[in-house]
Formats: structure tokens, sequence, C-alpha cells
């Protein structure tokens, strides 16, 4: 129990400095590196496995997306974030997750048309969020489940990528092959 | 003991999705054994997609699989117990940051604690943390300490126990199921008289094809153990 409170404050620390950082680049315009900071939440994603954290990684994903498209983000956004941080720093979580999906809902409502895309492109960042997740070394079905996606989804874009071409393994295809051939004579 | 194959998700959606589905069914019958999967695997392949649009057709060409017995569904009571225990044991193997790795999902261990259940020693999986798990797991630490660039600390006596535990246990993937498919003449169906003319060697364009529409659909081949397959079959012809 103790351990587990330690975790949550060592958590709660990072995703204030991650909020910091994305409120810092979202005034710059600057999409790309936002995309990046998603991809370093990841990493506390991975370790955590926390909802706060995996939700955080996909909004801000999502955000990059909107800004590549539309070159510059309403100041509400940082505006919402700045007082989802706040409620961080004083501890209320439920707050702040409700801070999370207030923006979620604002860009949304921005106009019709970002609106299908939004979903569209949370979607795909979920999508793009479990795959860094098995990147990581989380299984499939684990990394599907914290997403809430589906195997079937994350396998599609986990076979377009180069995830299973980067790593050398001790056990032989010929072995395995001929395994297989063994059993189906 | 009961000669058996136990497949997770993951093998039977990469054969799903590339219209190779039915290649189990001849499989089976030169098997002698029974082709499995677990409750958790039927959710995931069958259960879940039905209460969506999204991949209800895929899932109902797996159900007449099901519902004829190629493969069946293996539940036991005591598996749940193995599978949790199992599952307590994986997810805490790799610690960073004082916090254990969750890296196995529960269709996955249960996948895997069934095959053990039965004695069997194939299960069939597509994803490659599971089956490093059962391998090398040393692979996972060293693969998850260059992305996360954090230390990554072994839980030494569970590895062991992981040693122990999948020691008879042999994981094979849906691209050997399709290399040896292959092998036996199954893919043959695709090839009619005639087709030279539109291509110089059809038997091998079908293999590479097959090969790489499974490594597409998210099997964890490399790329050269493709082009190490296509060489091996060649050689043979």
């Amino acid at each position: 129990m103790e351990d587990k409170d330690i975790l949550f404050e060592e958590e709660r620390k990072d995703m204030i400095n991650l909020l910091g950082e994305a409120i810092k680049i979202i005034k710059k315009n600057d999409s790309l590196k936002l995309g990046g900071l998603s991809d370093h939440i990841i990493h506390c994603a991975a370790i955590f496995q926390n909802n706060e954290v995996i939700l955080l990684a996909v909004v801000i994903h999502a955000l990059a997306k909107v800004l590549e498209r539309m070159l510059y983000l309403d100041p509400k956004v940082t505006e919402i974030l700045e007082e989802a941080k706040d409620y961080l720093e004083k501890e209320n979580v439920d707050k702040y997750n409700k801070k999370i999906r207030e923006l979620l809902k604002h860009i949304s409502k921005q106009d019709k048309k970002l609106g299908k895309y939004m979903e569209h492109v949370i979607n795909e960042s979920k999508i793009k969020k479990g795959t860094n997740l098995y990147e990581h070394g989380i299984s499939l079905g684990q990394s599907a489940e914290i997403l809430g996606l589906t195997r079937w989804e994350l396998m599609q874009y986990v076979g377009k990528t180069k995830i299973h071409d980067k790593v050398k393994e001790k056990m032989k295809l010929k072995e395995r092959l001929d395994h297989v051939r063994a059993l189906f004579v | 003991m009961e000669n058996a194959i136990v497949f997770d998700t993951g093998p039977v959606i990469s054969l799903t999705m590339n219209n190779l589905l039915w290649t189990l069914k001849e499989l089976k019958g030169k098997f002698h054994g029974k082709f499995y999967i677990t409750p958790a695997v039927y959710n995931e392949l069958i259960k879940r997609p039905l209460e969506t649009k999204r991949f209800k057709l895929e899932a109902m060409q797996i159900l007449p699989l099901i519902a004829t017995n190629v493969i069946e569904i293996f539940e036991d009571d005591r598996i749940h117990k193995k599978t949790l225990q199992l599952l307590d044991i994986a997810n805490k193997c790799f610690k960073v940051r004082g916090n254990w790795m969750r890296i196995v999902h529960y269709a996955e261990a249960e996948a895997v604690s069934t095959a053990l259940f039965l004695g069997a020693n194939t299960v069939v999986i597509d994803e490659r943390t599971t089956r490093h798990l059962i391998e090398d797991p040393m692979l996972i630490k060293r693969h998850m300490e260059r992305k996360i660039h954090e230390d990554v600390k072994i839980n030494k006596e569970n590895l062991r126990l992981l040693g122990e535990i999948f020691k008879d246990l042999k994981v094979i993937r849906s691209i050997e199921l399709v290399t040896v498919s292959y092998e036996l003449g199954l893919l043959d169906r695709f090839i009619v008289e005639g087709e030279k003319k539109f291509v110089v060697d059809p038997k091998k364009d079908i293999l590479e094809g097959a090969l790489w529409a499974i490594k597409l659909s998210g099997c964890s081949v490399r790329e050269d153990e493709i082009k190490e397959i296509i060489e091996i079959e060649a050689k043979k012809r």
C-alpha cells in the first residue's frame, strides 16, 4: 500500500511536468514537438498503465494531429490544460479527468467538420499509442486492453510497422518449422 | 495428456484477415488431435466483434469452424486459477521505477495455461511479448531498456519459475502454419492452368504473397525470416 502511494505521487508529478511541457509547446504551435511529447508520455504509460497517463498520451497525440492540420489551437485549449494541471497539483484527480474530457468536447465542438475529424483522430491516436505500448514490450492483448481497443484493430496497424523486424531471437526459424512439420505429417 | 494445439487470438485473426482460415480445417485433418481456443480468446475473436460493426463479418467467418468443431472451446474451472497464478508470475518479472510491469493479458495467459493444463506441447501465438516470455524473457528486458531508457530490474526467481513451467512448451506462429500449408500443397488451389501467361512462377508468388500478407496482418515475423522461408522452399523445388 505504501509502495502504491509513492508511485501515485511519482505519476502525478510526472503528469504535472508533462502538462506544463505540453502547454509551452502548444503556445509555440509546434505540432512535431507535441507529437514527440506524446511518445514520451507513453514511456510512463508503459510503466504505470494508469488510465490518466494513458488518456493524456492519447489526448496530446490527438492535439498534435489537430495542430498539424489547423496550424494553431484555440487559446481555450491551453486554458483548459492549465486548469487540469492545477487540479492535478491540488491532487484532485476527479476534476482533472473532468477537465480532460471537457477539452476533448471543446475541440470537437469547434466546428462540425472538426468534430467528425476528432472522432477519427482520437481512435487513430489510441491505435498509435497502443502500438507504442506493444513496441515497449507490453503484449498485444494487454496493450489493446489498456487503450480499450480490440486485438483486431491493433494487429492491423502493428503489421504495417517495422516493430517486428527489430529484434533478433534465440529460436531459429528452421527449428520452429521442423516442429510444425512434425505436427502435420 | 491430450494431443492438442491451443491457439491465441492473433493467429486466428491473421488467417481470417487473409482468407486462409480454411487451411485450419485441412491441417486439423492431418493433425490427429484437437485445435482449441479458450473462452477469453473466443470473446476477443467472436463475442466482442459481434457487438460492433467493425470485424463482425470476420467473426462470422470464424464461427462456422467453431460450430463444426474444427476449433473447440476448452473450458475447465481449474484453468482460471492457473491463469491467475501464471499472470502473477509473468507480470512480476520486470520492474521499472519500483513498479512491476504488467506485460501479459489474461487471454494470452489463459491460452498458455490451457496448453500447460492439457499437457500440449504447442501453442500458437503471433504476438511477440508472450512468445518471448516463453522462449527467452531476457529479450523483453533488453528491449524494454532500449525503449524506455530506464533500468529494468528482473525477478530472478520468477524467471526461473517460468523457465521451469515453459520448458516443454513450443510456440509456433501463423507464419509457420501457412508455410507448412504450402508444403502440403494446400495453397495450390490458387494456382490454375493458364496463370503462367500472367506470372512467371505462380507457386513462388503464392507463397511470397501469403507470407507477406500474414506479416502485414500483425504476425511477429521478421522480413529476413520470410526471405529464409522463400529460399528454403525454392531449394526444395
